[in-house]
Order: structure tokens, then C-alpha cells, then sequence
């Protein structure tokens, strides 16, 4: 008798506990895809980032008309080869050239017989400080019209798309959440009306206000983590449906495939693991404050 | 006081109740006496005037000191409002696990009242699978299980045979006897007649007491 929970509200009969769930599931389901879509971008530039930093490429001007060889890469070579910091700086081959072109040019292309800019791969210690700014000045003075590209104004284009996606994913959750805020409070409205008789009762017994707003939060808890939880499984077999498809067709490249995104166990995954009892817990807090506000109009 | 910006149903009552007094609050229906009850059961606020609980003043007392004085207070409604999803057990249990006290008392003194009121056989019971007068003793047992310091109850007798409401006022005696004031509102002038109580009498929105005709000595 004494385990057994006992509501002296029905609340579990209220049309409010058969919606709510349904209202709760679907709204983490739409945070769940939204947060990990901001995930899966995340994972991907950090990705990129972390490949790109510490490699350089450095571009010399085709040599002048005529000329096979002008000795620029040797000099770029031994610009760079002196610079502390630098752990390797090696001049694309005309194999390697070749491949480069091959998806445009086709496969039987002397790539050496055409003007073409001259690429060097550099490694260099991204902790060691090397002055990228006074290397390009250093590499210009040495061969004219030589460019050093540390990738970084393309990379920082794509932290922008990123920064942009990871904002609109935000907004998403962040109206979500206001409107399941929304439905709580008018679910707790509508069980307060409906049961204004016991309400009334509990209160002129000598119930504190707690008391009665406890009844509804457990029971807007309840509802917040049952539908959170279905709204959840819903997401992660939308998201792992979309992985097996995007992994079949092939149509994601290395830097963007969801499934190692999702079975990385960062800390992320983790956070969205507790969405939805994030959304108990918000159901329960506003079920608690929509009841006080009411109570404090009783005298 | 008055409802919203409507007449003012009760005006210039003046009364004192003395701590472990007994009276019948009569008048025609219509007359207030609900109103009036309410006041003192803390479900409204006067509009003008002072109310007084047990040395309380209500117009200045802080809302949350009111939950503490209304546990003091034990009300049987007129049309009972028993939960009815709760057992008859629940629902005269109500104001002590209100009021946090433990499960194990709740369970003893509430079998214990509700056998003494003949509801022994049907503690699980359902409020709307008992009869009116079942009902009404559950209301009773629920409005006296806190042993309340003043007990108002609005016609507690109308729903029961004459033999039962006998028992009933018995039990309301014996409650006065141990400490507990009461006041009774009933049209039942049987009643008023038979028990030697003074009785308060609306009319018109305004009050008058009345001695009993012979004043008990004893």
C-alpha cells in the first residue's frame, strides 16, 4: 500500500496524457536531427582542420615559355628546407601532376609540356611557430611570383557554412523547446480546469501549493522522458537509416559520413542521449510553475 | 463580504465563537449560511471587515500561513466533494498525507474512523458505488480524521435516516466534548430542537444568536 504511487489527481485519464507524449516525442525528435546534424558538421570540420593544419602548399608561376626547368622549385626548396619548423617540403612529380589532371585532361597528358603552376607539399610542426607571413615573403623574394596557401581562407569559408548551420540548428532547438514549453503549460492549464474540483478540495484540506503542483510535475515528468525517449529512437533509426543509405550509394565523401560521426562516443552523443530527459525536466518545471501561478489566485 | 462586484450577500455580522463551543447556523436557503461558512473555512476572503481565526487576524495573515490553519479546520461539505477515483479510504485520508503524516498512522486511524462510522466493509470503495448517505459519512470522517480545532459542517445530517443522524451529531458531540468547535449549518429544526445548542440565525444577510429555549446546567 504504502509503494504503490497514488495520484489524488487523475491525471493519467486527461486527453492531455495521451497528446503530450506524441507532442514531446516529435519535438526531440526534430532537436535530436537538428543537434546531430550540428554534430555530424562539427565532426567533419574538425576533420578538415585537423588534416589541413601543419601542410602547406606553396605555388610557383609555370616556368616561361620554352623553358622545362627554371631551378625555381630548387630555390623554393631551399627556402623552405632552411626554415626551422619545416619537417618536410617535397615538389609534386609530374606523376603525381598527371593524376591531378587526369579526371580533366585524360590519362596519355605530358603534363610537363604544359604551363602549368608548380605545387610543393609542406609539412611543417604546427607548434613549432613558423612565421607563415615572413616565409611568402621569403619564398617571393626568392622566386618571383611565388604564393604559400595554408589553406586557411578556404578552411575559415567552411567554419563560416559551419558556424551558419550550427546557428539555424540552434534556433531550431531553441523554438522546439519554446514550443513544448507551450504545451506543457496549456496541458497543465487544462488539467487544472479539469480538475478545479479536487484542486479545490486539496487546497481547503490544507495542502501547500507544492503539494498539489508536485502531483502535476511528476506527471508532466513522466510524460517529458516517455515521449522524449520515443522521440529519440525515432531520430537515431532516421539518422542511422540515413547513414546505411548515404554509406551504399557512396554519395558522402570520407570528411562527411555519418556513421563514424555516430559511433564516435564524443561527448556530444552523450549529451544527446539525455535529450530526453532534458525534456522531462522542462515539461516538469513548467508544469510546476503553470500550476504555482495558478494556485496563487486561490485566497 | 460579496462575490465579484455583485450585492453584498453578508453585512454587519458580528460574532465570536468561544474555543470548544457548539452552534447550529440556521436561516432560509439563500440566506448566506455558505457563504458565511466559507469565511471561516478560508475558501474566500471577506471584502470588508475582520476575520479572526484562532487569534489570527485573515485579512493581514500571510497566504502561506493560511495551509496551517486550514488544517485546523475540518469542513463536510454539502454535496460532499469526495475524490472519486480515490477509495473511501483515500479520500478520508486525504488531510493527513496533505498534511505528510506518516503512512502508517494514516492507515491506522483511518480504518479505525471508518469502521466507527460503519464503513468498515467498504474502505476500497469507490465513492460513486456508495449511497448518499455512505458518502456522507466518508465527507464526516475525512472533515474529523485531523481532529480539527473548529469543525463546520454544512448540512451533515441531510442525506441519512433519523437513526444515523443521531449517531452522527453523537459523534459531533463527543468531538465538542474533546476540545473541538463546531458549528453546524442544517435546515433541520428537528434537530436544532433535540440537541441543546445555541444557534445562530441568518436572515437577510445579517445575524442573530439565539439562546437554546433551556439552557443546559450541567
Amino acid at each position: 500500500m504504502i509503494f504503490r504511487t497514488r495520484l489524488d489527481l487523475p491525471l493519467d485519464r486527461d486527453g492531455a496524457a495521451r497528446f503530450l507524449p506524441w507532442m514531446v516525442a516529435l519535438m526531440v525528435y526534430l532537436a535530436s536531427l537538428a543537434l546531430a546534424g550540428t554534430l555530424v558538421v562539427r565532426d567533419a570540420v574538425a576533420r578538415w582542420d585537423r588534416g589541413l593544419t601543419g601542410t602547406l602548399t606553396v605555388e610557383l608561376p609555370a616556368p616561361a615559355a620554352g623553358r622545362r626547368d627554371d631551378g625555381a622549385i630548387d630555390l623554393a626548396l631551399k627556402v623552405l628546407r632552411g626554415t626551422p619548423g619545416v619537417t618536410r617540403a617535397d615538389a609534386f612529380d609530374a606523376k603525381r601532376i598527371a593524376a591531378l589532371l587526369e579526371p580533366w585532361l585524360g590519362a596519355d597528358i605530358d603534363a610537363a609540356d604544359l604551363p602549368l603552376p608548380r605545387l610543393i607539399d609542406v609539412q611543417i610542426e604546427p607548434r613549432a611557430g613558423v612565421d607563415l607571413a615572413a616565409l611568402g615573403q621569403q619564398l617571393a623574394a626568392a622566386v618571383p611570383g611565388a604564393r604559400l596557401d595554408d589553406h586557411r581562407r578556404w578552411l575559415n569559408r567552411v567554419l563560416r557554412t559551419a558556424l551558419a548551420i550550427e546557428v539555424v540548428a540552434g534556433l531550431i532547438v531553441v523554438l522546439v523547446g519554446f514550443s513544448a514549453v507551450l504545451a506543457v503549460i496549456f496541458a497543465t492549464r487544462t488539467g487544472l480546469a479539469v480538475h478545479h474540483g479536487i484542486v479545490e478540495v486539496l487546497h481547503l484540506t490544507g495542502a501547500r501549493d507544492g503539494y498539489i503542483a508536485r502531483q502535476f510535475e511528476w506527471h508532466a515528468l513522466r510524460l517529458g522522458v516517455k515521449g522524449g525517449i520515443a522521440g529519440l529512437v525515432l531520430a537515431v533509426l532516421t539518422l542511422a537509416g540515413i547513414a546505411t543509405a548515404a554509406t551504399q550509394v557512396g554519395a558522402l565523401d570520407d570528411a562527411v559520413r555519418v556513421l563514424p560521426a555516430l559511433s564516435a562516443p564524443a561527448i556530444e552523443w552523450v549529451l544527446l542521449l539525455l535529450l530526453p530527459f532534458a525534456a522531462g525536466l522542462v515539461a516538469m518545471l513548467t508544469a510546476r510553475i503553470t500550476v504555482l501561478r495558478a494556485l496563487k489566485r486561490l485566497p | 463580504m460579496r462575490y465579484g462586484a455583485g450585492p453584498e450577500i453578508l453585512r454587519d455580522i458580528t460574532f465570536r465563537l468561544e474555543p470548544g463551543s457548539f452552534h447550529f447556523l440556521t436561516g432560509s436557503s439563500g440566506a448566506g449560511k455558505s457563504s458565511l461558512l466559507k469565511l471561516m473555512y478560508l475558501a474566500e476572503r471577506p471584502s470588508r471587515g475582520l476575520i479572526a481565526l484562532f487569534d489570527r487576524d485573515i485579512a493581514t495573515a500571510p497566504r502561506r500561513e493560511m495551509p496551517a490553519l486550514r488544517r485546523r479546520i475540518g469542513v463536510v461539505f454539502q454535496d460532499f466533494r469526495l475524490i472519486d477515483h480515490l477509495s473511501a479510504f483515500d479520500n478520508a485520508a486525504l488531510p493527513l498525507r496533505v498534511a505528510g503524516v506518516p503512512e502508517s498512522q494514516v492507515k491506522e486511524h483511518v480504518t479505525e474512523l471508518l469502521s466507527w462510522v460503519g464503513l468498515g466493509d467498504h474502505l476500497n470503495a469507490k465513492p460513486p458505488t456508495l449511497s448518499g448517505g455512505q458518502q456522507q459519512r466518508v465527507a464526516i470522517a475525512r472533515a474529523v480524521i485531523r481532529r480539527p480545532s473548529l469543525l463546520l459542517a454544512d448540512e451533515p445530517t441531510g442525506n441519512v435516516d433519523e437513526e444515523l443522524a443521531l449517531r452522527l451529531m453523537r459523534l459531533f458531540e463527543e468531538l465538542n466534548k474533546l476540545g473541538t468547535t463546531l458549528v453546524i449549518a442544517t435546515h433541520n429544526r428537528v434537530l436544532v430542537e433535540r440537541f441543546d445548542h445555541p444557534h445562530l440565525h441568518l436572515a437577510d444577510g445579517e445575524l442573530s444568536t439565539e439562546r437554546p429555549r433551556k439552557r443546559s446546567t450541567a
